[in-house]
């Protein structure tokens, strides 16, 4: 079995938590929001890919959701060991890269969910790369916090 | 003859359910974190159908039988094949039973919908691709088959694991479900059959070059893996929206090897005027996407009208998490006609249409229209469109 870091994908709608020096990634961020929540004392984080900003209850599958997706991160992440004192987030994504009458502003409304529900949480947004009409794709690294986007016109790290 | 798109996404569920039960036993067998990237159904004509079997060097068959029959083809990308057999510490021989476990994880998803038991045969090998086709042909040579691309954690490559229900047992099974038919499975391949020949037809008149290669085929895919539908490559192209009977969003991208390949190759220019070969593509992106849904709308004897283009050079598995995040909020599944045409050995289209899952009732109209041969796509079209193209 491998012990070395690992590089594991977070798929659309689903969320991962790992710890120590593995590195989580997501790509093809349009409209839908990567959030980034780590403890970096513990080194222990989590990223979401979430497409819509709110739930209806009961949600089958909650990760699809910015609002129950957080919440299901954020306990599968203190269950692992952090600190809800000492959580920080990032966010990233939410473009607007069609002009679709359906579902149209879903980037903007997956932001603001995202926002909000990290205010919910009590978890601080350190940094966010939102909006614009260009697609991303994120590496996150939980030990040292730094979120880098690659888009096809550049790369930043946050 | 009416086809129950409800009745078809059911199996896309069972199907998605399967290759993320495939996905969690590889993460146990080898250690590795492992994610299930794409799970669609998929009614593919004979045409199509060997790009779903795999490469016969790198593939183990797995039959299987009792309440369903068939058999699962599992092919290994080079890296994949040999990081799991260095995680199993067994060399090459380990990939015949990772065959066996995926496949076993696919099958109980199957077997829970079922009051029979499905049992799991030792892998064989198989090489003949001819004779797989004739195999799981379910009716006029259309095939269902449920394909799922599992992924390791920083390993290049995939394995692709199609399953591919025997054309007797399957027809029988669908007998017990009096929404589904052989003739209904091969209405919804003929409807992509129409739709890429039409594609192919717009694209040679338009550029003066004829097609290399035509692939179609009509998937039921969970909206979350929509956007694997494409890679993470840069593609240039357009996306439309139509209004009418269907209302469906659609996507003509170029996948494009290098900046400015897709222009060059498509827009005769002397000045490289980016907003001149943006408006050019746009607009070959218009006839393209018109020619596709003037096919299905004389299939209804309706107007369906195209939206302004936007023109898009990205990623393009963020273009179609965009179109993901639209349906997400009214379907669990979507419907997608899906066509790639191979203009040469460096420029490919790839048509992907995504009807409103709310007018899954018109399809299955246009499905029926089309498989009955009175309705053949008008060539050269009417256009009707609301764009200009710009």
């Amino acid at each position: 079995m491998s012990s070395e870091a690992q590089k594991a994908r977070v798929s659309v709608a689903d969320w991962r938590v790992t710890d120590g020096e593995d590195t989580l990634v997501t790509s093809g961020l349009g409209s839908c929001v990567a959030v980034a929540v780590y403890d970096a004392d513990a080194a222990v984080g989590g990223l979401l890919h979430a497409m819509l900003p709110a739930a209806p209850s009961p949600a089958e599958k909650p990760a699809k959701y910015v609002d129950s997706g957080l919440d299901e991160m954020l306990a599968a992440m203190y269950r692992r060991g952090a600190d809800p004192e000492n959580v920080a987030a990032k966010l990233v994504g939410g473009s607007a890269m069609l002009d679709i009458s359906v579902g149209e502003a879903i980037g903007d409304r997956n932001v603001d969910a995202a926002e909000r529900a990290l205010a919910d949480a009590d978890v601080p947004l350190l940094a966010s790369e939102t909006g614009g009409s260009t697609g991303r794709s994120v590496t996150f690294s939980p030990a040292s916090g730094d979120v880098r986007i690659d888009r096809v016109d550049g790369v930043d790290v946050i | 003859m009416r086809v129950d798109l409800d009745s078809l996404a059911s199996f896309s569920h069972t199907g998605a359910k399967g290759g993320r039960r495939a996905a969690e036993a590889l993460e146990t067998l080898t250690g590795v974190p492992a994610h299930c990237e794409l799970s669609r159904t998929t009614l593919v004509d004979a045409d199509g159908l060997s790009s779903f079997l795999g490469d016969a060097a790198t593939r183990i068959a797995v039959p299987f039988d009792g309440a369903l029959a068939g058999r699962a083809l599992v092919s290994f990308e080079k890296p994949f094949a040999a990081r799991v057999a260095e995680e199993t510490g067994t060399g090459d021989g380990a990939l015949p039973e990772v065959a066996n476990i995926l496949t076993s994880g696919f099958v109980d998803g199957w077997a829970e919908n079922t009051e029979g038991t499905i049992d799991v045969q030792p892998p064989e090998p198989v090489d003949v691709d001819d004779a797989l086709v004739d195999d799981v042909a379910a009716a006029d040579g259309a095939a269902f088959v449920f394909e799922s691309r599992v992924a390791l954690a920083g390993v290049d490559g995939t394995c692709r694991f199609a399953v591919l229900p025997a054309a007797e047992e399957f027809v029988d099974y669908l007998g017990d479900d009096g929404d589904l038919s052989a003739d209904a499975l091969a209405a919804y391949a003929q409807l992509t059959a129409h739709s890429a020949d039409a594609v192919a037809d717009h694209l040679a008149a338009m550029t003066g070059i004829d097609p290399d290669a035509v692939e179609s085929h009509f998937d039921f895919v969970p909206v979350e893996d929509v956007p694997s539908l494409l890679d993470d490559a840069a593609y240039e192209g357009a996306v439309f929206e139509s209004d009418g009977p269907v209302n469906t969003v659609l996507a003509v991208l170029f996948d494009e090897d290098e900046s400015g390949a897709v222009a060059d190759a498509l827009v005769a220019r002397e000045d490289p005027d980016e907003a001149l070969a943006e408006s050019a593509i746009a607009e070959l992106g218009n006839v393209t996407a018109s020619g596709v849904l003037d096919g299905w709308a004389n299939a209804l004897d309706a107007t369906i009208d195209v939206s302004t283009p936007s023109h898009v050079r990205d990623d393009g598995r963020a273009v179609l998490d965009t179109v993901a995040a639209a349906y997400g909020r009214h379907a669990d599944t979507v419907a997608v006609v899906d066509a790639t045409v191979a203009l040469s050995d460096d420029l490919t289209c790839r048509v992907c249409a995504f009807p409103s899952p709310e007018d899954a009732d018109t399809v299955a109209e246009i499905a029926t229209e089309l498989s009955a041969g009175d309705a053949d796509p008008e060539f050269p079209p009417e256009y009707d469109t609301g764009g200009d193209g710009a």
